[in-house]
């Protein structure tokens, strides 16, 4: 609490008759009586006189002890009501503090209590605001004309007000005969105001306010004291209902958003009692928190987890927190649903508590439907189409039906190239498709390098050699755990994108580097090279080296993507070693043993999807017309 | 060697017929339905029949398993020429007694070659 500086005994108050001038008095009228009696040994007619004079001394005397008496009892009197006045006070106050609905309200109370009980002219409570710099006045009393506006605000460190703030330091001051300031004693003259007194409301050092009083009679150094008793009183009150404000203001803050979040969330015990639940949960799962609470968690999900969601999640527990899982939901009207959960634990009085935080996934599994089906179907009715127009640009192209004039036979050839690319793309928007949903099923087995390039040379082989870029591939007797089809798929790629870039009459180099437990394939060109900044860009969608060499735009730009994707579904990893102007090596590492990404199904070479070599040629691959 | 076509699309029956019989140097039935299928299976007694997997009506598989349940046509190899593609619906056709499944847009200068090719290997997928 505040430093409480040694106080003047009065304030604004003539010093009052004092007990030293009571004792003179007796010691003058004893000297008086003791001389008349020395007298009246001499003269005896003296003695009548001075019987008389006797007398009017004790008379004198008495009247002069009686007086006392009388002063006495009337201070006594004063005091006590004095003292009932500062008993009423802080009563009034610590009712205000305790009682009061609000702050505002309280401290108000204290203010006219301290006019009522204490005598104060005007009673003003102020509380710091703005971040310490400004006090604002938060109650105001007043016997007449009130001093402040409702609104009074005083910087920290002016005025008396604010110098108390800054100086945390109490200011008593008898403004008849200390005016602090010129102003003052014009102000306090006319409004008869002879003392101030104000005390700063500090809080384990923490200043949160300042408590003034102006009198226009003396403070008497017990009304000091109860000022300043009540100001801790005071100050601890704002301190709580400060505290209590943030606090309200924090669950406010946090209510809102738990109220407004758009997953849902869900509270329940170590016995998988639900406890609360926010309104997206209560929309997610059909149930008002009322029906909830109480009920067992097993109610929010599908029978096939109800079963005992708890030990689930207890076996989960460990790794559930903080992760993501999956679980099939129950809503109220039985409706079963995939949803998303997260779970984290926090301690709360009653325990350990755990929350979970739920999303629900059947809008989005919809949509994925959806994309499914649009996908499947546009592809199958491109298809259809396609399949007449490939077909007879084909069988026209190859002049199955008879010699087509030269100029024709021309036109009818980049018809066909550019049929066969849209076929590309629509196999490999669909190959991404199938790759991103997880949907492609890998084969894989153990598999001998050798034979996956030797299809995938075949494959292009047609098309190197229209380039006039050899192919050689270096003997490999490594073996990887792959789908061959998919690993086929793959290297025609990369060998067709090296042909692409490679001058006429250069090489393309195939070879293998086997470490223990993977090998390495890599495919070498001796071409443009790709720009350093390109060299992660190239293996995203849609994305090439910008080229003004007409045959690298025959590509659909989703060939790398796709390389990537099933490399990396092999659990490998694929990149690209660049010098510009001297050429590329695109490389991939394929584990040797199996691994978790990989199916474990035997190696089967079915007529999948677009198989590479066989139905679809890479784009631009078309023969020679 | 003599081939049924059974698709309901005519212009890729007629696409199907030149290249198998102008490329292909085969003879070629149509049939532009499953049932039309079925009873053509029975009077022509082809080599193969290359059927589309989605046709109103009866499909593909339907068609297959009316083809497989008759002794008359058991025997017949039957391979299908889908625009359809995903790998599991190609297991799931050869577990039905396919022999394999080639994929349309097809190249019409390839086609016979891996129709005659799926029918050497006999094992029911392209060797």
């Amino acid at each position: 609490m505040g430093v409480r500086p040694e106080q003047p005994r009065r304030l604004g108050d003539p010093a009052p008759l004092s007990a030293g001038k009571t004792a003179w008095c007796f010691a003058l009228g004893a000297a008086i009586l003791a001389a008349a009696l020395a007298l009246a040994w001499r003269n005896a007619l003296l003695v009548l006189a001075i019987g008389a004079f006797l007398e009017f001394g004790l008379l004198l005397a008495l009247y002069f002890a009686m007086s006392r008496d009388l002063a006495q009892r009337k201070r006594a009197e004063a005091e006590l009501i004095e003292r009932a006045a500062q008993a009423a006070f802080g009563a009034a106050v610590g009712a205000a503090l305790t009682k009061a609905d609000s702050l505002p309200k309280a401290l108000q109370q204290c203010a006219e209590a301290m006019v009522r009980h204490l005598g104060a002219a005007m009673a003003s409570i102020w509380t710091l605001a703005e971040k310490g710099e400004v006090l604002e006045l938060s109650a105001s009393a007043s016997a007449g004309r009130p001093l402040f506006g409702p609104d009074a605000r005083i910087p920290v460190g002016e005025f008396r007000i604010g110098q108390i703030a800054r100086d945390r330091q109490p200011a008593l001051r008898d403004l008849t005969v200390d005016p602090e300031r010129e102003d003052d004693k014009d102000w306090a003259r006319r409004a008869g105001m002879t003392a101030f007194a104000g005390y700063p409301l500090i809080v384990e050092d923490r200043l949160v306010g300042v408590v003034a009083m102006f009198a226009t009679r003396m403070l008497t150094s017990a009304a000091l004291d109860a000022l300043a008793s009540v100001a801790d009183e005071i100050a601890l009150g704002i301190d709580r209902a400060c505290a209590a404000e943030a606090l309200r203001a924090s669950e406010a803050r946090t209510r809102a958003v738990l109220d407004n979040m758009m997953e849902g969330l869900v509270l329940f015990d170590e016995g998988g009692v639900v406890r609360a639940l926010n309104p997206a949960a209560e929309r997610i799962f059909g149930y008002g928190t009322a029906e909830l609470a109480g009920q067992p968690l097993s109610l929010l999900v599908a029978r096939s987890a109800a079963a005992d969601p708890l030990s689930r999640l207890r076996d989960g527990e460990r790794r559930a927190l903080g992760r993501v899982t999956e679980w099939e939901g129950r809503r109220k009207n039985g409706e079963v649903f995939p949803f998303e959960l997260a779970l984290f634990e926090f301690r709360t009085p009653e325990g350990r508590w755990i929350g979970g935080s739920v999303r629900d996934l059947s809008k989005s599994r919809e949509v994925e439907r959806l994309k499914k089906e649009f996908v499947s179907t546009v592809s199958h009715e491109l298809r259809t189409p396609l399949t007449s127009i490939r077909g007879s640009l084909g069988l026209l192209a190859a002049g199955v039906l008879g010699n087509l004039p030269r100029e024709a036979s021309d036109i009818v050839a980049v018809a066909e190239r550019n049929v066969v690319r849209l076929v590309g793309l629509i196999n490999d928007l669909l190959d991404l498709e199938r790759l991103d949903s997880a949907r492609m099923k890998m084969r894989c087995g153990r598999l001998p390098l050798a034979s996956v390039f030797e299809r995938s040379i075949e494959a292009v082989r047609s098309f190197a050699e229209q380039e006039g870029v050899a192919i050689e591939a270096e003997p490999t007797a490594a073996e990887v755990w792959a789908d061959g089809d998919r690993l086929v798929q793959v290297l025609v790629n990369l060998l067709s994108n090296a042909v692409k870039s490679s001058r006429r009459g250069s090489a393309v180099r195939l070879s293998c580097v086997e470490e223990e437990d993977r090998a390495e394939v890599r495919v070498s060109d001796r071409g443009r090279g790709i720009p350093a900044a390109l060299r992660e860009a190239i293996f995203e969608r849609f994305r090439q080296v910008e080229t003004s060499d007409p045959r690298q735009k025959r590509g659909s730009g989703l060939g790398l993507a796709i390389c990537k994707a099933i490399v990396e579904q092999h659990g490998g990893s694929i990149g690209v070693e660049s010098e510009e102007g001297r050429g590329s090596v695109f490389w991939f590492r394929l584990p040797a043993a199996p691994v978790e990404q990989c199916g474990k199904a035997a190696p089967g070479a079915g007529m999948g999807a677009s198989i590479p070599g066989a139905m679809s040629p890479p784009a631009g691959a078309s023969r020679p017309a | 060697m003599k081939v049924l076509v059974v698709d309901d699309e005519d212009d890729i029956r007629r696409i199907v017929r030149l290249s198998l019989t102008a490329v292909g140097r085969m003879e070629v039935a149509e049939a532009a339905s499953g049932p039309e299928g079925i009873r053509k299976a029975r009077e022509e007694d082809p080599d193969v029949v290359l059927l589309d997997l989605m046709m109103p009506g009866v499909d593909g598989v339907s068609t297959l398993r009316a083809l497989r349940s008759d002794p008359e046509t058991s025997d017949i190899p039957v391979v299908f020429l889908t625009a359809r593609v995903k790998s599991p619906e190609v297991d799931r056709l050869k577990a039905l007694g396919a022999r394999g499944v080639l994929i349309k847009p097809f190249d019409p200068m390839a086609l016979p070659g891996l129709l005659r090719g799926l029918l050497e290997a006999g094992g029911g997928h392209r060797g």
